[in-house]
């Protein structure tokens, strides 16, 4: 509580300390970067300029500049900020050159205040150099022992409100996990949350009260095509916003169902300041959005970067950044993540209500969530009922969350509302829900998001030498540590072989794979499915070791009875292959399929897991009439990070083994 | 490099957004800070699910950095944040009345500036058929009535409604 005061304290105190030093310079209104008349602020700049402040780690954070990406620093040396908001710059050579950025900063910030603002909303001061950059002027201030009484601002009434409103006393790091039964949230989410000074206040965490740290694209209903154009080619704008945390935990928590890791920063009251205080700098500003590169993640760590110079966090991560990437860059920083924490999502709360009842119980959870008149045997006891229902209100959150939200006159509205009273009737308060954290699923603690491979197959009577590579992120087979146990999400992998004949084969390529197990259970009923875009070498009567683009999906059931160790499913499949040797429908290469598929899981330990699985296709009307894949691996993680794959595979004319080293970064 | 990458991954993520389904109606019958509006508005589900795939959740200009004092955004103690905070946490609102206790009771507790959270959960708990008396009413009536039930009783000392 003291260093979180102290810290409010000291954030006021460097812009309000500046009392009494109104205009007593007199600058010539020359629009491009002038001079000042006041020799004190030319020593400052040549003071700046001797200590090679501009290219000091904190200026070029602050400033957003990257060396040799396009732009100014295109051919070589250079700098560029990532920063596209002209405003951003007090110099007009202020995105490429830092020296004439932090020059004209300090030329700026004892410019005198000018008579009347440009909008409405904020005053004369707000629009001034020192209220429009305060974290600017706290690292200039701190390095150059800038006299605080030079100033010509007293102080700053909007960024003044905003770090009140903040009223922060530390920083967390939040991951919203992936769960890709909801595939809005295939690879996590990441975002900040400033932990409110006061957050005590009745001798129990009000956490919801403290704010979320977004950085997002502004986008404005564009169509799908346009928006994923857009979105991975940097002509969305992005900008940072501010929202009460509670919005981000009903979205994430409750409609979207997904667990939340926090990451507990451990900053000094000085470095926290500075981080909001570059927030505020940030606020008026934007960047060009790349969905897979400077993205959410991204741009919230290069926010935390600006107070730790003497830590390497941007640097170290490589496109396309994940959120899960950004958080094992922040984890293995030392010192920098004092605490981590879970917060349960509505799923898991509910499984942790239910994990302890009887199936009596258990059955009248399941009956509340559709008939919630069920009547209630005299023999269950309040606490009973007291549990049933509250379970059942959960369930009824978890299959209709978003329809609830958007609607009150549904069916699922009106059952809510009558399990409510009903619970409600009962006039004792509820027990309140403790979960344990699931440590071995927390993000960090996951293989690398990236996958290589070298190794040997045998097939054909020949050794070929195999490479796998693959740029993210799991399958069902890799170590399942830090990831869902029973979903696999592939983006662009290839395995090639080189055989002795000379000839070079695709023979697995992976453009976008998703598996998405759900165990069948009483009370969650959702199908699995799968896609799949790439293609694989076909061994079959029409085709021989030959390759063919694929596209296909299955929908069907998984179930793990025994736990989610030990899964096996079975889904109907369609198929679409194609090659120009192929003798698909009217002879041409198109090859169509339909049939089942099935597998089986076995988890032995996090580190080593064996997947069975099978594809039969009919092929109405085409030759060679049906085909089959059957595959098996055995894969074991024998050092953080290195695996061994021992694979199979059977087809038609073919039977393949293969080896492999596999190493994840 | 990076371009190709990338070019490549959205190519893929295109054919994904057009198995992924169409967009979800547009139907917010709420007005206020309730999630529906603030949240899911004016994006078709379609862009919803590429956006958040890709990690560009957007939210509202309510909440850019500078957009100064708004009900929707303030978590200061104060009767407007109050039903800010009521209107967006409704559906768990209303299950933390109904079992008489909960994070958003303490979280509306402190922002209603009341002395006990236990006393404002078995108050509420009570008077739930009074605040929800059917499932139709909208967020702004709900955060209506639970301001008006702390209010109305002085035991609970809610200082901070006015």
């Amino acid at each position: 509580m003291f260093g979180a005061r102290a810290c409010v304290a000291l954030a006021t105190l460097l812009l309000i300390a500046a009392v009494g030093c109104g205009a007593q310079l007199h600058m010539p209104s020359v629009p491009d970067v002038p001079r000042s008349n006041d020799a004190r602020v030319e020593a400052l700049v040549k003071r700046a300029r001797t200590l090679e402040l501009a290219h000091s780690v904190t200026w070029l954070r602050l400033l957003h500049y990257r060396r040799g990406t396009l732009g100014g620093g295109f051919l070589g040396g250079g700098y560029t900020s990532q920063a596209d908001g002209p405003t951003f710059f007090l110099s007009p050579h202020g995105k490429g050159d830092p020296q004439a950025e932090l020059d004209a900063t300090l030329r700026a910030f004892f410019a005198p205040v000018p008579g009347r603002s440009a909008t409405v909303t904020e005053t004369p001061a707000d629009a001034h150099a020192l209220c429009r950059f305060p974290a600017r002027f706290m690292y200039l201030r701190q390095a150059l022992g800038i006299d605080p009484r030079m100033l010509p601002v007293s102080g700053c009434p909007g960024f003044e409100h905003f770090y009140t409103e903040l009223d922060p006393s530390s920083l967390t790091l939040m991951f919203s996990s992936y769960y890709l039964n909801n595939p809005s949230s295939a690879f996590g989410h990441t975002f900040l949350r400033v932990n409110k000074a006061n957050t005590f206040a009745i001798g129990k965490k009000r956490e919801l009260l403290d704010y979320g740290i977004d950085y997002s694209a502004d986008v404005h209903g564009e169509n799908a095509i346009v928006y994923a154009f857009k979105g991975v080619s940097g002509l969305f704008d992005g900008t940072f916003k501010q929202l009460p945390y509670y919005y981000k935990v009903r979205q994430y928590n409750d409609t979207e169902t997904r667990d939340i890791w926090e990451y507990d920063l451990a900053l000094a009251p000085a470095q926290l300041s500075l981080v909001i205080a570059h927030l505020w700098e940030l606020g008026h500003t934007y960047f060009a959005y790349y969905y897979l590169s400077e993205n959410c993640s991204y741009q919230i760590l290069a926010l935390v970067e600006v107070a730790t110079p003497e830590l390497e966090l941007i640097s170290r991560l490589s496109s396309p950044v994940l959120p899960t990437d950004t958080i094992k860059v922040l984890t293995s920083a030392p010192g920098l993540v004092h605490d981590v924490r879970y917060r349960p999502s509505l799923r898991t709360q509910f499984r942790e209500r239910v994990k302890s009842m009887n199936d009596d119980e258990r059955d009248y959870v399941e009956k509340l969530a559709s008939d919630p008149e069920t009547p209630f045997p005299a023999k269950l006891a309040d606490p009973a009922r007291m549990r049933v229902l509250d379970a059942a209100a959960d369930l009824i959150d978890i299959n209709y969350g978003e329809d609830l939200v958007m609607k009150t006159d549904t069916e699922a509205a009106r059952r809510k509302q009558r399990v409510l009273e009903r619970r409600a009737a009962i006039l004792q308060p509820s027990d309140s829900l403790h979960v344990t954290p699931p440590w071995n699923k927390a993000p960090e603690t996951g293989h690398g998001s990236a996958r290589a491979g070298l190794g040997a197959a045998a097939a054909y009577g020949m050794v070929a030498a195999t490479l796998d590579l693959r740029v993210n992120m799991h399958d069902l087979a890799d170590p399942s540590d830090g990831y869902p146990e029973l979903n696999a999400i592939e983006l662009i992998r290839a395995r090639m072989q080189l055989w002795p004949d000379g000839k070079i084969q695709a023979d697995d390529i992976g453009f976008f794979r998703v598996t998405s197990l759900t165990a069948q259970n009483q009370f969650d009923r959702k199908l699995s499915w799968k896609i799949d875009t790439g293609g694989y070498t076909l061994n079959d009567r029409a085709c021989k070791r030959c390759f063919a683009a694929h596209v296909g999906g299955g929908v069907g059931m998984a179930f793990a009875p025994w736990g989610e160790g030990f899964a096996f499913f079975a889904m109907a499949d369609v198929g679409a292959f194609y090659a120009p040797s192929l003798h698909g429908l009217g002879d041409s290469g198109t090859r169509l399929g339909l049939g089942p598929s099935g597998g089986l899981r076995m988890r032995f330990a996090p580190t080593l897991i064996s997947l069975w699985t099978a594809q039969y296709l009919f092929l109405p009307w085409q030759q060679p009439g049906a085909a089959y894949r059957a595959d098996a691996v055995l894969r074991w993680e024998y050092v953080r990070n290195l695996a061994l794959s021992l694979e199979a595979r059977a087809q038609a004319t073919a039977y393949q083994g293969q080896v492999l080293a596999l190493v994840y970064f | 490099m990076r371009k190709h990458i990338t070019m490549t991954i959205a190519m893929g993520l295109l054919g994904v957004a057009a198995v992924a389904g169409t967009a979800h109606a547009d139907g917010y019958g709420t007005a206020g800070c309730g999630l529906g509006s603030i949240l899911f508005h004016d994006k078709p589900g379609i862009v919803q699910i590429f956006a958040a795939t890709t990690n560009g959740t957007s939210a509202n200009q309510t909440f850019a950095i500078t957009s100064g004092t708004s009900n929707c955004k303030s978590t200061a103690a104060g009767t407007a944040s109050a039903k800010a905070f009521i209107q967006a946490n409704r559906e768990a609102v209303a299950k933390d009345i109904a079992r008489g206790q909960g994070e958003t009771i303490t979280n509306l507790a402190s922002l209603a500036g009341c002395s006990s959270d236990k006393a404002v959960g078995a108050q509420l708990q009570r008077d739930f058929k009074s605040i929800f008396p059917s499932e139709q009413v909208s967020d702004v009536t709900v955060s209506d009535s639970v301001v008006s039930m702390l209010q109305a009783h002085p035991e609970l000392a809610c200082h901070d409604l006015t």
